[in-house]
């Protein structure tokens, strides 16, 4: 059993499923996420939302929306037959929205089969671009719609708890992957013992476990290798303030590639401005009502990253200064 | 760029093999701040001691690219070809600079047979294209390696930063039914590779020898040439040059246009174009006559 790799994200007709997560809450997933939105939206694109946060929803509330009545809940539950039925629109032409599930304790952790069916149907769903908007943390949940993910995108905060947790969760990510692809029952097992960060075996970044499986199993840590090599995490840095704070991405990316040895994309980042918690405070989502502020010019420099598949270059951020 | 035990000299500060020494101890000075373990960008990443050694690592790096001759010993041992530095490869390893060999043992650095040709070719003769443009960025029109939006864009090639190639993605198989990573081992791109003995591990490793899709991959990202340039420069599309790098032969076109895919690919990159030829349509053949 394959539950999920990254091709399958690759849904058919062109379609890119983007997800979003991050390691710690408050770091402006759902911001990010319904901000990319609308600036897919105003390229012309369909997009749709999915608040795939089980359990702490609230993308709706990002898109300047009331409370609404149909919801994830709704369909994996039961409840409604198709997920197209729980899809509403936003005020934003061609950006609809799935809402996030409410009914908390059902379904934060749906089982192993509810959990496929979604990520069938949402692979499913005929839009452009589907994005994801992802609870905070490491849940195995949360991992796995990451993974699914054509662009896997992180925010983080310049702060360091937010970064700390950021490397648990690309740590966490990759040795998801690894274990779920892996077919060999003693390096699933190998995984299994390497995520305790004190194992014996002295494992304790992507790079030492894929050498460990290279000594198991050669021709598994040969493809392993391949495989890792063409997944690029997407890096956002949110409410930056100065200059250091813009190239702590450059710094992060650099780091994970040396020290885990896998590769990160930084996609861009987002100044801080107050024109971001007045809107949400005014429940309008800020770079619909201020499409020329700086927020969303940071937002559509992401935007054009990630369609293009290109990344911040520090040549551009030196001359901008 | 790769992980700090594999990378080279350059890798690990992050400079271009043609960095002034000015930029080399910026870069240092940069390098050993993000180890200090004062970084904010490395905030709880490290697991126990492992940022000593790679700021040993770092170290070793410096004190050898700081010093003109040991930078000279270690670039023609581990392959960089010097312009200014006309020493016989053998002659340097034997010189010393036992650092690189510490790094050749390790592997990380290809072989010194290997020199001459990949390496000197391009510097001395003959002005491949893609690197040409690189370094001739200020008149030129800039790489665009990937990047921010055009606005802004500087195009003089700054020291740090080489730019993780977006477009090395040979082996998220595009198109319809896309594979799985894992996937029965039908897939064309892995029988190939595992087919080919010399071609699995596309490390940087004796490139200079072997003119397969592994290898000249190797040479491109150490030069740190992206795809999406060369497609630029070409106007092949980018996914071709992903299928010669990955030696999907049955998706190539048939070699009347391959052979010139595959020349300006060598041109871009700076390798011999007719050995290219010759032996990438030769590995060509046998792939389409040997499998499916």
């Amino acid at each position: 059993m394959r539950p999920l790799n990254l091709s399958e994200g690759r849904a058919a007709g062109g379609r890119e499923i983007w997800a979003v997560g991050s390691g710690k809450g408050g770091t402006g997933k759902s911001f990010l996420t319904a901000s990319l939105g609308i600036a897919l939206a105003k390229l012309g694109k369909t997009v749709i939302l999915v608040d795939a946060d089980l359990g702490g929803a609230n993308l709706h509330t990002c898109l300047g929306m009331g409370a609404i009545k149909s919801s994830l809940s709704d369909f994996i539950q039961g409840r409604a037959d198709a997920i197209t039925d729980v899809m509403v629109d936003t005020p934003i032409p061609h950006l609809k929205l799935i809402s996030g599930a409410h009914d908390i304790l059902d379904i934060a952790n749906p089982t192993h089969h509810r959990k496929q069916a979604l990520m069938r149907a949402i692979r499913r769903l005929d839009f452009d671009y589907i994005l994801l908007d992802l609870g905070a943390g490491t849940a195995f949940n949360t991992l796995d719609f990451f993974l699914v993910a054509n662009k896997a995108i992180l925010t983080v905060l310049p702060e360091p708890t937010s970064i700390e947790n950021a490397y648990r969760f690309i740590k966490a990510a990759y040795f998801r992957y690894i274990k779920t692809v892996a077919r060999e029952l003693d390096i699933r097992r190998l995984v299994e013992e390497s995520m305790d960060a004190r194992n014996a075996m002295g494992i304790r970044t992507v790079h030492d476990l894929l050498e460990r499986v290279r000594q198991q199993n050669p021709e598994t840590g040969r493809k392993l290798a391949e495989d890792l090599f063409a997944m690029r995490p997407r890096l956002v840095v949110n409410q930056v303030r100065t200059l250091d704070d813009v190239t702590l991405g450059f710094s992060m990316r650099s780091s994970v590639e040396k020290y885990f040895g896998i590769r990160m994309d930084y996609a861009g980042y987002v100044e801080h401005d107050d024109l971001v918690w007045r809107s949400a405070r005014e429940r309008k989502a800020v770079v619909h009502a201020f499409p020329y502020a700086s927020p969303a010019r940071c937002v559509d420099r992401i935007v054009q990253n990630l369609v293009k598949d290109t990344q911040l270059e520090l040549d551009w951020v030196m001359a901008k200064q | 760029m790769t992980h700090y035990k594999e990378a080279d000299y350059y890798d690990l500060l992050e400079v271009r093999p043609d960095a002034l020494p000015a930029e080399i101890e910026e870069a240092y000075k940069r390098q050993m701040e993000l180890l200090s373990g004062e970084s904010l960008a490395t905030y709880g990443l490290f697991v126990a001691d492992d940022v000593v050694h790679f700021r040993q690592r770092v170290e070793e790096a410096h004190r050898v690219l700081s010093d003109p001759a040991r930078r000279r010993a270690y670039d023609a041992a581990a392959g960089f070809a010097d312009a200014t530095a006309e020493a016989e490869p053998e002659e340097a390893v034997a010189a010393g600079a036992p650092e690189a060999l510490v790094a050749r043992e390790a592997g990380a650095v290809p072989q010194a047979e290997a020199v001459p040709q990949a390496e000197a070719v391009p510097q001395a003769e003959a002005v491949p294209q893609a690197e040409a443009v690189a370094e001739a960025a200020p008149v030129a029109p800039p790489v665009t390696m990937s990047g921010g939006p055009p606005e802004g864009e500087a195009p003089e090639p700054v020291e740090a930063a080489p730019p993780a190639e977006p477009a090395q993605e040979p082996l998220r198989v595009p198109g319809p039914g896309a594979l799985p990573p894992f996937g029965p081992p039908s897939t064309e791109a892995t029988t190939e590779a595992a087919d080919a003995p010399d071609a699995g591990a596309a490390k940087p490793a004796g490139d200079g020898e072997r003119f397969d899709g592994p290898a000249m991959r190797a040479v491109r990202e150490r030069k740190h040439i992206t795809l999406s340039s060369i497609s630029q420069n070409t106007r092949i599309a980018e996914y071709y040059l992903e299928y010669i790098e990955a030696e999907r032969f049955d998706s190539l076109p048939p070699p009347i246009y391959l052979r010139s895919y595959v020349r300006q690919y060598a041109a871009a990159i700076g390798v011999d174009e007719d050995r290219a030829v010759d032996e990438f349509l030769a590995r060509y053949n046998d792939g389409r006559n040997g499998k499916s």
